[in-house]
């Protein structure tokens, strides 16, 4: 013992897991300690939690789309209520020398402007009068062609499905106007009003293709760049849809979302539009009987604001709590100084403690935020909204609730941690708590 | 046995020690020379406040001295790193507090434990040594209570295990019978002094508890932070009446 002179070398960093091992002891054995500790962390991602995942069902009421369709990258396919141009002065439908005195009269609006959508139709009717002409003049002789007998309604008015149809060498254009989906038969009476009608359809289109005559020089191509140009964008359609004004419309995150009409079974088409890049599904259609619906992105905002201004509280609450449970265990940390802790154990240790409540609260704290919001949500709106939600949207929200929760407590965890690994042993011994 | 023969595991050149609060600085330690001998059981006697706890702290490198040189086996104490001086109060030194200083959140094997776990020793090994410990102070038969569920004197018995499980070269006592009645205090010192005998332990106890000066080879009286006188063991019992504190 006496010669027994050991060589001083330098103390070995320990494992974490040896670290890991202690640190879930100690909290064991303080668990109700450390749950209270945890509560602030809890409170403050179960609201942050609330807030994204309200703002997943924060839809204002679906607006019903009573006629025509609009297509959203702004596009018309039929007539119908939303334009998808603007209206033109006189002068500028004049400058583009595209168009006629006649033509740009014949599209003129009430407000005195030139209404460039019918403009553009007016154009496309005259080439679709005659892809129509040509289309019944071919089918009126395929029904010439057909035996009399076949509609002869004098005894029976027999039904005919389409196989017998096609038979007796109806056109096919002429079964799909008789047999719409879900149908499968029609009447001889009916093939007979066709026989009779078909010659008077060919003689309206022969009046349209006269009328809308006066559009037949318009280039086709320079027409549509120039109604590309003048194209309202996506939020003034979905602005003159929902009754927004522009400038509204413009600051928010445009969703469609089609719902049927008992509500959303799951079924999100959502058109994302993005005002930064344009970049957006085009092409969807909204339907009449179609609900479009807009999220309110400005109270979500508010929301979040609320949410940053919470977690910040409870970033403050959190750095006194762990300030606390290092206080109140000054002796503690000097008596492992003693044992031979190294100062990067301590922090560890500490640091490790946070996280893992961190971890565990946030996971509580999304849990209850999000239990409160789908219900709240359910009791207000109803289940639909709950159902439409996007799972992996949720699950993003739940990505991010633990990593702020994890990221606050971690830092929250470091000043006091810090605080206590480098206080010299006899100061934290001296402590009387 | 003459003092150039033995080996000093502790030897103090002019240690003082200030404390500055605000204007006032308080002289603790006013150069203390001391050489402590191998195997030795020494006692620091002195009234409160008279610098025992801060002398402890300089020589178990807990603090570091305003001027003057702490030696434990011939090793500047100033010169070590923050690792190094882990490794020492880790391997070379046991710490024995007044207030015991067990963690709370362990039980009597886990504090017991601890030290080899910080020292490397396998977990197995650790067990065992800290089992062997306490059955060497009596507490074989609560290994897994925590402290609260401990009395005093029991608890201390606890500390004195941990102290010891690293097979330390020096224990550092400070005031270990403070917080116990006589005869568990009595105990304690026995305890002390059986290990001091059998492990050839180094032991340097402060206290003011008459009780330590029958079984101490040196009493090293300090008032003020200053020796005031050392004593061997052969002169003490003669003197004990007379002294005051
Ligand atoms: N960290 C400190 N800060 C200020 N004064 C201290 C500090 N530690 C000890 N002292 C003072 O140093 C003197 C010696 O204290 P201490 O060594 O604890 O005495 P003892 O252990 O002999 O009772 C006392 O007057 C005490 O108030
Ligand atoms: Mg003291």
């Amino acid at each position: 013992m006496a010669n027994d002179k050991p060589t001083i070398q330098r103390q070995t960093k320990l494992p974490l897991k040896t670290a890991f091992d202690i640190t879930m002891s100690g909290m064991k054995t303080r668990f109700w300690r450390s749950m209270i500790t945890a509560a602030g962390v809890m409170l403050g991602i179960a609201f942050l939690t609330m807030v994204f995942i309200n703002s997943l069902m924060d839809w204002q009421k679906p607006i019903r789309i009573e006629d025509g369709y609009i297509r959203i990258d702004g596009q018309i396919i039929k007539n119908g209520f939303y334009g998808a141009y603007k209206d033109i002065t006189v002068e500028e439908a004049k400058r583009s020398g595209l168009f006629s005195e006649a033509v740009i009269n014949d599209c003129m609006a009430e407000n005195g402007k030139v209404d460039l959508t019918k403009l553009y139709n007016g154009r496309y009717m005259y080439d679709h009068s005659k892809d129509m002409i040509d289309m019944r003049t071919e089918e009126l002789k395929g029904l010439e062609k057909i035996d009399e007998k076949f509609y002869d309604t004098s005894e029976v008015d027999v039904s005919i499905n389409k196989r017998t149809a096609k038979k007796n060498g109806v056109p096919e254009g002429i079964i799909k106007i008789l047999l719409p989906k879900g149908t499968k038969s029609f009447k001889a009476s009916q093939l007979a009003a066709e026989v009779q009608n078909t010659p008077l359809k060919i003689k309206f289109w022969e009046r349209q293709r006269v009328k809308y005559s006066m559009y037949k020089d318009i280039d086709k191509k320079k027409l549509t760049d120039f109604c590309t140009k003048n194209a309202k964008s996506v939020s003034e359609i979905i602005s003159e849809a929902s009754g927004l004004d522009e400038a509204t419309a413009d600051k928010r995150d445009v969703k469609i979302v089609k719902l049927g009409e008992d509500g959303a079974k799951n079924k999100r088409v959502s058109v994302s539009v993005d005002e930064k890049d344009k970049n957006y599904n085009g092409g969807y259609l909204v339907e009449t009987g179609d609900y479009i619906v807009i999220s309110d992105i400005t109270a979500t905002y508010r929301s979040i604001w609320l949410a940053i201004m919470s977690l910040l509280v409870c970033a403050v609450g959190i750095t006194n709590s762990m300030l606390m449970s290092v206080t109140e265990r000054f002796k503690e940390i000097g008596t492992m100084k003693c044992l031979g802790a190294l100062d990067s154990f301590i922090v560890t240790i500490f640091v490790l403690e946070s996280a893992i409540m961190g971890i565990a609260a946030s996971f509580i704290g999304f849990v209850i935020g999000f239990i409160i919001s789908v219900c709240s949500n359910a009791a207000d709106k109803g289940w639909k909204y709950v159902f439409a939600m996007n799972p992996v949207d949720v699950l993003q929200i739940f990505g991010l609730a633990i990593a702020a929760g994890l990221v606050l407590t971690f830092f929250a965890s470091i000043p006091p941690a810090r605080k206590a690994a480098t206080m010299p042993a006899a100061i934290a011994l001296r402590s009387e708590i | 046995m003459s003092d150039n023969q033995r080996d000093y595991v502790v030897r103090t050149r002019g240690v003082t020690k200030e404390f500055v609060t605000g204007d006032t600085v308080l002289q603790a330690l006013k150069g203390i020379d001391l050489d402590i001998y191998a195997g030795e059981y020494i006692s620091i006697m002195g009234p409160s406040g008279s610098g025992k706890s801060t002398f402890f702290n300089m020589v178990g490198g807990l603090d570091k001295p305003t001027s003057g040189t702490v030696f434990i086996n011939d090793v500047d104490m100033a010169q070590l790193d923050a690792q190094e001086l882990a490794y020492l109060r880790c391997r070379t030194i046991g710490y024995i507090f007044q207030s015991f200083n067990l963690l709370p959140v362990m039980t009597a094997l886990e504090n017991v434990t601890l030290p080899t776990i910080f020292s490397g020793m396998s977990r197995d090994e650790g067990i065992e040594r800290g089992i062997e410990l306490l059955n060497k102070v009596g507490l074989g038969h609560r290994l897994h209570h925590r402290p609260t569920e401990l009395s005093g004197g029991q608890q201390q018995r606890v500390a004195i295990a941990r102290s010891l499980a690293n097979s330390p070269s020096i224990i550092l006592a400070d005031e270990p019978t403070g917080n116990l009645d006589l005869k568990t205090g009595t105990e304690i010192i026995d305890l002390l002094k059986t290990m001091n005998k059998e492990q050839g332990v180094t032991i340097i106890s402060a206290t003011h508890d008459l009780k330590m000066l029958n079984i101490s080879d040196r009493i090293v009286w300090i008032r003020d932070g200053a020796v005031e006188k050392i004593e061997d063991r052969a002169n003490i019992e003669i003197k004990v009446g007379e002294m005051d504190h």
